[in-house]
Order: structure tokens, then sequence, then C-alpha cells
């Protein structure tokens, strides 16, 4: 029975596999092959052929005369020899392609083809389709430019431009293809995207904001050469910069926002989101438990607990705080009661405070042309401590000689003192004057500096758009000015410091002086003794001297020169458009936001929700770096960034590389081709299996009585001659498992090899796994044979007891009774009882 | 017919044409073959006889090894068919006629091929086949229906086709399987009287099993009555009929009498 030489059964089964691998492999390819010319056709119909069209419009079928007509405008003026054909409507959209001529396949073309197609009637945009090209996808937004440059760098690239999102890059030739694609996969693989991920819960306020942070950290070191922050939405530069600018509006609203310390009263527990009243001016009134909340009252919202000791930190939603510095706070119940009292708050407005430093620094400003005044101011202080120091030297003469020995001496001695005190007052009240102006222009300075970084953040209206330049100037003239006044402020410091002391000593001097200079006059007209009017005119020399040995120490001319030298710098600041700088800083003032607490708080609130949104939505930070960077490294930076050990770093492709349209549709077609041909193949495999082995697999299950046991190979009895002997496997033992393994070898044979030369292919699932399908097909088909074939034991079993053969009852009796099919075709030729 | 006294004769003189020796078979758990020891001499006719389920189908068909025995030993003309090799054992069973019950006549086959068609598998010319066949099917009464197919005959004409292909083998032991079971009365008679021709022919040893007793006691040389997968009795008709040992046999013979 097992011999194939001989013209057995087995050999007619042999034969039928061939046969039917052959005929469903070519039946299967056949089927593919023909729905793949129909598809292939059918994309030609859509597409034109290769390198045919270069754009695609999809219009409005009911608008397709019109947009068609445009279309045909626009090449005649703008692309004139280019061709223009209608397609297929699909859906309510007409496809319409537009064929280039040669000459308008340039770069500069595709870039204005936007403008030039942007008014077609009906068009729901065009699809750029040129032929043949390959497409980078999936690269952030703000690195386009770079792989555009280096795509184009390839030879066989005619050039690249920005498609949409993607990068579309045409080639010189088809040829050129596979090279191409292999050089930018070698420039993609160049770069990766780190993507910073986060774990559950973890919220990162600013997404943008850390991006940005992580990029300079990372820059330049652990391998990392090249680094661009890429975090915002799909990497648009301009969304980037929209959050930043928020960000940078939100900080600058708190800064400028009345902040409110709150300090809780003994035994109140405050938490975040609790609203205060406050007890203040604005509402003139008194708050009292239990009334209603006007919409007058400033009202408070408790917004950290990051005051530091116990203290917590609110912001005005309701009311102004500009009249309030510091204020009873009330809690505010539900229906808007005033509750009890629960905390004293502090108001902080740098609001107010912005605008004291404007209007000092106008006014001071203004003032500069009066500079001459400041340096009368200072020569007066000079004369007067020349004037001083004659004065002490006379008055040294007069006590150091005979002392004050008459009257008239003694009256000399009162007019020096009363001119000294008429001088030192002099100096005083012009050192005091100079003191108030350098306070005053310390503020100007701290207000100046204040515009200045207002004027950098381009938050001040006048100074925006295509004020930009003048807005550079405006800083650049503020910051010599704020400099120069800076210095200013520092030597009239120095001035003041240098006299001030001298000022006092004297002034102590001076009333000591007069004190002692009345005694000495009393002495004299009442008593004639020496001895008291001696020991009072001592100590008054005494004084006279260390004051005047003060006053020497005081180098005045050294001091005159350096005045000088200040005075003559004050003249530079002539040089500088103090008159233009104020009448900026007047406009700053007048167009500083006129926002009020509580309009600034809901303008936080709202900023809030925005930057809220969209950074959680993504939380996602990523990197764009060079390859080969050491990972270890950059990845302990983030973490340490982050603080937290959960956050991790994935590295992923910096971009893709796609064919185009046609390539992929042909791939596609491919695909689909690959799966009809296998849904082919199962189809015929269960038709053969249906048709030709049902009957094979029917007799399978009456083995024993088709193929007597060998002669001595009985129930139990060891089987000596054939190979499953080897296996340890008694007659009966393989007998069982012939069938089974008949039908699972014979299904797994027929559908591999089947689905081998049939072309056939499945996504996701290679030829191994048809082995298994087909094992499956055999084992069910073996399984469920006698309900698909009804075998007629009866004649089997004549058969038997006629002496026939297990290849004669097959041919003559079982297969002639089954279903037309290969094996029956067969099986005629074979026949004897035809 | 033969009296029982030249079969006893004969018996002790001639080699049997079959031999069994201790055959059992069981299906699954349950025993249908207790160790049968059965032997038949040349030109006998031995009925089977006993009730439904007693093993005498099974017993018919492990002689040809159409199920095969768990033990024992048969010998057909001196061979243990249990050790033949396949190719012989082909080549004995063409030498064994066997009518079954249900006739299994082959559907697409007309009558005469149906009788001709082991011949033809042989190698045997067309003519030379057809003309045995032929022959085969005057002895049963059908020569004139050579080209109907079996559907168009009625029960008992099939069987008298499984007959003359059986008879067409020219079967030195002819086997019976209970061939007038499926048939009704008015039919059964048509083959049994056929059967009763062949027997009176005296050229094929046969072993019938029936339920016909009185077929059984026209037609054969002994009767053996099987029980549980056992013989309880064996003997002549006479013996067997008129003097029963058994309790089966018993019954019969009230069969007989009513």
């Amino acid at each position: 029975m097992l011999s194939i030489s001989r013209d057995t059964f087995l050999k007619d089964l042999l034969i039928w596999f061939l046969l039917s691998v052959i005929l469903a492999s070519l039946f299967a390819a056949g089927v593919s092959e023909v729905a793949d010319n129909y598809f292939s056709q059918a994309v030609a119909g859509l597409m034109g052929e290769v390198g045919e069209y270069d754009l695609l419009f999809q219009v409005r079928t009911d608008l397709q005369d019109v947009a068609v007509s445009q279309i045909k405008k626009v090449i005649k003026e703008k692309l004139p020899g280019s061709i223009v054909k209608k397609g297929v409507s699909v859906a309510g959209k007409t496809a319409v392609f537009v064929g280039l001529h040669t000459r308008y396949r340039t770069k500069e073309v595709y870039s204005d083809l936007d403008l030039y197609f942007q008014d077609i009637t009906g068009n729901a945009g065009f699809t750029i389709m040129t032929e043949p090209r390959l497409t980078l996808s999936g690269m952030p937004r703000r690195v386009i430019d770079l792989f555009i440059r280096e795509a184009e760098a390839i030879p066989g690239v005619k050039f690249a431009f920005k498609d949409g999102g993607k990068i579309a890059v045409l080639l010189e030739s088809t040829r050129d293809r596979e090279r191409v694609q292999k050089d930018l996969r070698r420039i993609i693989d160049q770069y990766q995207i780190l993507e910073v991920t986060f774990p559950s819960g973890f919220e990162v306020e600013n997404s943008v904001e850390a991006g940005r942070t992580l990029a300079q950290l990372l820059a330049g070191k652990d391998g990392i050469s090249y680094i661009r922050d890429v975090t915002a939405g799909e990497s648009a530069s301009d969304e980037q910069a929209l959050l930043l600018t928020i960000s940078e509006i939100k900080r600058f609203l708190l800064s400028y926002a009345g902040q409110v310390e709150i300090t809780p009263a003994a035994g109140s527990r405050l938490l975040v989101g609790d609203l205060l009243v406050l007890e203040g001016k604005e509402s003139n009134r008194a708050l009292q438990e239990g009334s209603t909340l006007g919409g007058e009252d400033v009202i408070v919202k408790v917004t950290s607990d990051q005051g530091g000791n116990g203290k917590k930190q609110g912001l005005i939603i309701q009311g102004d705080a500009s009249q309030i510095s510091e204020s009873t706070a009330f809690l505010v119940e539900e229906k808007n009661k005033v509750g009890r009292k629960v905390a004293t708050v502090e108001v902080n407005s740098p609001k107010d405070k912005l605008d004291r430093a404007l209007t000092d620094s106008i006014e001071l400003l203004q003032r500069l042309h009066g500079l001459e005044d400041i340096s009368m101011e200072g020569d007066g202080v000079f004369t007067a401590a020349k004037t001083l120091q004659a004065a002490l030297r006379d008055a040294d003469r007069l006590l150091s000689g005979s002392g004050l020995s008459g009257a008239g001496e003694v009256a000399e001695f009162s007019h020096l003192l009363e001119g000294i005190g008429g001088q030192l007052q002099t100096m005083a009240d012009t050192l005091a004057r100079l003191s108030y102006f350098e306070n005053r222009l310390n503020d100007a300075v701290a207000g100046l500096e204040g515009v200045q970084v207002l004027t950098r953040l381009g938050l001040i209206p006048p100074l925006q758009g295509d004020l930009a330049r003048k807005a550079q100037l405006f800083d650049d003239e503020l910051g010599r000015l704020t400099e120069k006044l800076r210095e200013w402020a520092r030597g009239l410091d120095d001035f003041i410091n240098d006299f001030n002391p001298l000022v006092q000593t004297l002034l102590s001097w001076k009333a000591r002086a007069m004190e002692l200079a009345a005694q000495v006059d009393t002495v004299q007209k009442a008593l004639t003794g020496k001895s008291a009017s001696g020991n009072v005119l001592a100590e008054l020399s005494g004084l006279t001297a260390e004051s005047l040995a003060r006053m020497e120490e005081l180098d005045l001319d050294g001091l005159e020169k350096e005045y000088a030298m200040f005075i003559t710098g004050l003249e530079k600041l002539k040089s500088i458009n103090t008159a233009g700088i104020v009448d900026e800083l007047k406009t700053v003032k007048s167009s500083l936001p006129k926002l009020r607490d509580e309009e600034i708080g809901r303008a936080i609130s709202w900023l809030d929700n925005y930057l809220g949104g969209e950074t959680r939505s993504r939380s996602k930070i990523r990197l764009f770096v060079n390859s080969g960077y050491r990972r270890e490294g950059p990845l302990q930076t983030v973490r340490e960034f982050f603080g937290s050990d959960q956050v991790d770093l994935h590295a992923l492709p910096a971009a893709e590389v796609e064919s185009d349209v046609r390539n992929e549709l042909t791939q596609l077609l491919q695909e689909v081709k690959g799966v009809i041909a296998a849904i082919t193949v199962i189809i015929l495999g269960v038709l053969f299996f249906l048709l030709d082995q049902t009957p094979v697999m029917a007799v399978l299950h009456y083995l024993d009585l088709v193929a007597p046991y060998p002669a001595g190979c009985r129930k139990e009895a060891q089987v000596s001659h054939n190979i499953w002997a080897k296996f340890g496997l008694r007659e009966n033992s393989w007998r069982r498992l012939l069938p089974w393994l008949y039908s699972l070898v014979l299904g797994s044979l027929w559908s591999w090899l089947t689905f081998l030369f049939s072309g056939a292919q499945v996504p996701y699932v290679n030829s191994a796994h048809f082995l298994f399908v087909g094992g499956f097909l055999g084992l069910f088909f073996f399984m469920t044979a006698n309900r698909f074939h009804q075998l007629n034991l009866d004649e089997v079993i004549a058969g038997t007891a006629l002496g026939l053969s297990f290849t004669v009852i097959m041919r003559e009796i079982v297969i002639p009774a089954g279903r037309p099919g290969l094996l029956q075709f067969l099986n005629r030729r074979k026949m004897v009882m035809k | 017919m033969r009296t029982a006294e030249t079969a006893i004769n004969a018996r002790s003189t001639i080699s049997p044409i079959l031999k069994i020796e201790g055959l059992k078979k069981s299906y699954k758990r349950k025993t249908v073959l207790r160790g049968i020891d059965l032997s038949l001499l040349p030109g006998e006719t031995v009925v089977l006889m006993g009730p439904s389920g007693c093993g005498k189908s099974t017993l018919v068909r492990c002689i040809n090894r159409l199920t095969e025995p768990d033990e024992g030993r048969i010998f057909y003309e001196g061979r243990d068919l249990t050790r033949l090799p396949v190719g012989e054992l082909l080549e004995t069973r063409k030498r064994i006629g066997y009518v079954f019950q249900h006739f299994n006549l082959i559907r697409r086959l007309n009558i005469l091929d149906n009788v001709v068609f082991a011949l033809r598998m042989q190698g045997i010319p067309v003519a030379e086949a057809e003309k045995v066949g032929i022959e085969a099917l005057a002895d049963v009464g059908l020569a004139d229906r050579t080209r109907d197919f079996p559907e168009e005959l009625s029960g008992g004409e099939q069987q008298r086709v499984g007959i003359a292909r059986a008879l067409a083998m020219k079967p030195a032991l002819m086997l019976w399987d209970e061939p007038t079971a499926a048939l009704d009365p008015i039919l059964v008679g048509e083959v049994l009287e056929v059967m009763e021709r062949i027997v009176c022919s005296g050229k094929t040893t046969m072993l019938i099993v029936t339920h016909e007793v009185g077929f059984a006691r026209r037609a054969a040389d002994r009767i053996i009555l099987l029980a549980g997968g056992e013989i309880v009795e064996e003997g002549t008709p006479a013996e067997v009929f008129s003097r029963p040992k058994s309790e089966i046999g018993e019954k019969y013979k009230k069969l007989l009498k009513g």
C-alpha cells in the first residue's frame, strides 16, 4: 500500500497533490493578477500614468466646471503649457489633475502653488503628486528646514520642499529612489527625538518652558552636540512662541497684580480656594459678620500655602486693593455672607510702585535740564566750607593767644560765631537738598529699570508691532540713561558722605562754642577772677583746634577737582535724548494696563486655564538631538531636573521615509494582490479538500477494514518491518496515528506550497503560519469527512470481501462515488469499471 | 442431502476446508466470541443459528478477516488466515464467497458489472468475465436483468445478484451472513429457493447464518447453535431439533412444532 514506485493509489494521491498545488497556485496567482491589473488600471484612471500629473484638486462636483475654468485661467496666466484633466467624481468631489510643464517643476513654483490656487471655487485643497518622489514625515516642524537642507545635498535629489507637515523630496529619476531612500534613512539615523515621559499623576506646570530649559541643560553634554527643543504641540514654532508669551504675560501679571499675604488668625484654618473679604477703604463701610457682600468689596481668593510661617498667599478677584495696605479679612460664607474674622492681610501692589516710579522718573528727567542748579548747590557747599575754614582759623587765632582778654575780642569772637553758624546752616541745608535729590535719583533709577524690563518684554502697546526698532532704541537710550544716573547718584552720595560728618562736627563745635562764648562774656562782666574764664577758654580753644584740624583734614581742593569732574560727567547726560525718553515714559505711563486687581486676577485665572490645558495635554517634552549620545547622562539630568526617578527618557526616530502616493498605492495593491491570492488559495484548499480528500479521509476512518494487518501483525504484536518500529510504535498505534498524520501533513504542505507558489501574502503572516492554517484545514476535514462525504461502507466491505486491494477499492468504489473533482478526474483513467 | 452418518464418516477421513481454533473477539469491553472451535468439511453445509447478538455474524466476518479476531486461529485449506501476508489474504478472500445481509451491491454498476467486478479486477477479459457473470445470474434467475442497476431491483433480486456475485468467483467456501434478514417475508422465499438449489448442487462448502429454521432443517448437514459467544449445541438437524440438549435448542424445537 505504501509503495509509490508501483501503480498504487498512493501514487495517485501524490500526482493529485502535485497537480492540485500547481493548479491552485496558478489559479490563485491568476486571480490575484487579474485583480491587480484591474486595480492598477483603476489607479491609472484615477491618478494618470507615472509622472503625468503633478497636482490633484478635489473640487465640489457641483462646482467642477467653474473650478476647472479657474484652474485653467491660473495655468494660462502663471503656468502656461501645463495641462488639466478632469477625473472621476466620488462622494460629491471631483478629481481634477494638473500636469505642470517641466519648466515649472522647480522649488520656487512649488513653494508658490498655494498662492496661485488659493481662490479656486469649490476647491477643497490640492495634493502634490509629482513623481518620482519620496516623503519625509513624522519630524518636528521646527527641524523641517534642517532636513530640507540635508535632503537637497543628496545626489539624485532635484529639490525638497515643505508639503504641509511633511517634506517632499523630488528625485531626478526613479532609478535613484532606492539610493536616495537609503541616504535619507542615513540622515534620519543621525538624529533622534528624546521624549521625556512622566509617571501617572506627575504634572509639569509648563512643559514648553521646561523643554526649553532642559535643552539648555543638556546642550554639549554626554555627546549631545545638537539639540533643539521641539516640545510645543507638534513643535509648531508659532504655537510655542504663543505659549511662551502667555507664560510671560502670566508672570508679568502676577508680579504686577496686588499680592496679598494672609496671616491666619489664631484658631482659623484657611484652605486654598477659600474666599476672604477685606475691610478696607474702598468700600467706605465697616464689614459686619452676617452682612451681605457688595460689589465694591475687595475679595481675595487663597491661592497658595507657600507663604511660609503658616502664612498663605492670595489673589484679589474682586475690587481693587490700591488703597489698602493692611486689613482685617473676613471669611466669605454661603450666600455671599460675611463670615467671622479669620486673618489679617498685607497687600503689596507692585502696580502702584511702578506707577510711582514712572512718575518720579519723569519728574527727574524733566529736571535734568536744570543740572546747573545742582552744580551751583555744590559750589555753595565748597564756598561755605572755605569760609568756615577761614573763620575757624580766626577763631583759633583768637583763642590760642592770650585768650579773650577784652570786650572787643569777645565781641569779635561772638560775631565770628554768628558768621560760622550762618555758613554752617547754609551748608547743611544744601547737603540736605542734595540728599533729597539723590533719593529721588535712586527712585528714578529703579523706576527706569522697571520700565526697561517692561519694554524688553514687549508688553507696552506703543512699543509693539512695527515699532520694534523704536523699542530697541528706546531700550538702549533708557539703558544708557539709567547707567549715567546711577553713576551720578553714586557720586552725589559720595559727595554728601564726605561733607556730612564734617558738618555734624562743626555744628556741635558751634553749639558748644556759643555756649562757652556766652559764659566767657558773663564772667568778663561779673567777675574779675581769671581762673574760671581761663578754664572755659581753654575748653573752647581745644574744641576749635580740634574742629579746625578736622576741617584741615578735608582736602577741599581735591574734592573740588573731583566735583568738577563729576559735574563735567553730568554734562554728558545732556547728550542723551532725555526729552524723547520723557515722552516715551509718559506714553508708557499712560498706556500701562488700567486693570484693576480683580481684572488682573481674572486674567491670571484665564491664562492658567489655557496654559494648564495646553501643557497638560502635551505633558511630554520632546527634544531633537543628534544620535550617538550617552543615554545615561541625559536621563540623569532630566530626572534631577524634575526631581523624580520615575521620569523616563525615550529615544524615537527623528522621521520616517515614505514613498509617493502611487508607490504607496502600488504597495497597497501588492498587498491586496497577495491577500486575494491568499483568499483564493484558502477557497481552493477548501474546495480541493472537500471534493477530493473527504472520500479518502472518510475511508481512513476504516483503515483496518481496507488495509488488513500484515502477516504477524495483530493486536499487541510488535511491528518489525516498518519505520514506525524505530520509534517504538506498535502496529495498531501507528495505524491510529496514520490518518491524523496524513491529514495534518497533507494540509500543511499543500497550503504552504500553494501559498508560496501563488505569491499569496497576508500582512503580519508569513509562510510558516500557512503550515498551521493548512494543518488545521487537513485535521478539520479528517474529523468531519463523514459529514461531507457519505461513504457507502457496504460497498467498501463488499470490495474487501471480494479480495480487492486498497488501491482497487479506492479507484473503483470510493473515488467514483465521491464529488467530481481533480482526484476523480485523474482517477477516471485508472478505473477499470468505467 | 447427506445423512448424519455419512457426514460423521467423512469428518473422520477428510481434512476440513475450514478449521477455527479458540477464536475470541471483543468490542471494547463486550466479549462477543469466547473461544470458538469449529471445522467445516469440503462440500458440507453448516447452518449457524442463535439468538440475536450471540456472535454469529462476527464469527463469519472474522473468518475472512473483515473483522480482525483478537485471538485464535483460522485455517482455510490448511493455511492460517490470521498469519497470511496481505497479498495472500486478498487472494484467499477471492476464493471465499460472501453473501451479505444488505446485499452490498455497488450502486454505480449494473448488475452484470456487479457480478463480474471482482473477475475484471483479476484481469479476466471482459467477454470471458461477462460469460461467467451471465451464467451466475442465470443460476439465480436474473439473466434477463444484466443491464439493470441495483436500485431498479427488488430486495430479493438484489440479494440474488449478491449471490450470483459470490458464485461467479467459483468459491470453495461460501459464507452467508443472514441473507434473508433484510427481506420482507414475500421475498424471502425466492432467495431461500436459490440458496437451497445451490446447496443441493453440492459444489461449495457453506457456512450459513440464518434464522430460517425450516431452511436449516432442510438444507443443513449440520447445525451449530451459538449462545453468549459460545457453541452450545452442534449436530444434525434431526439431533438438534428433535433432541435438543440446550435451552436454545429447545426453543427452536418448539418453534418447529408451532
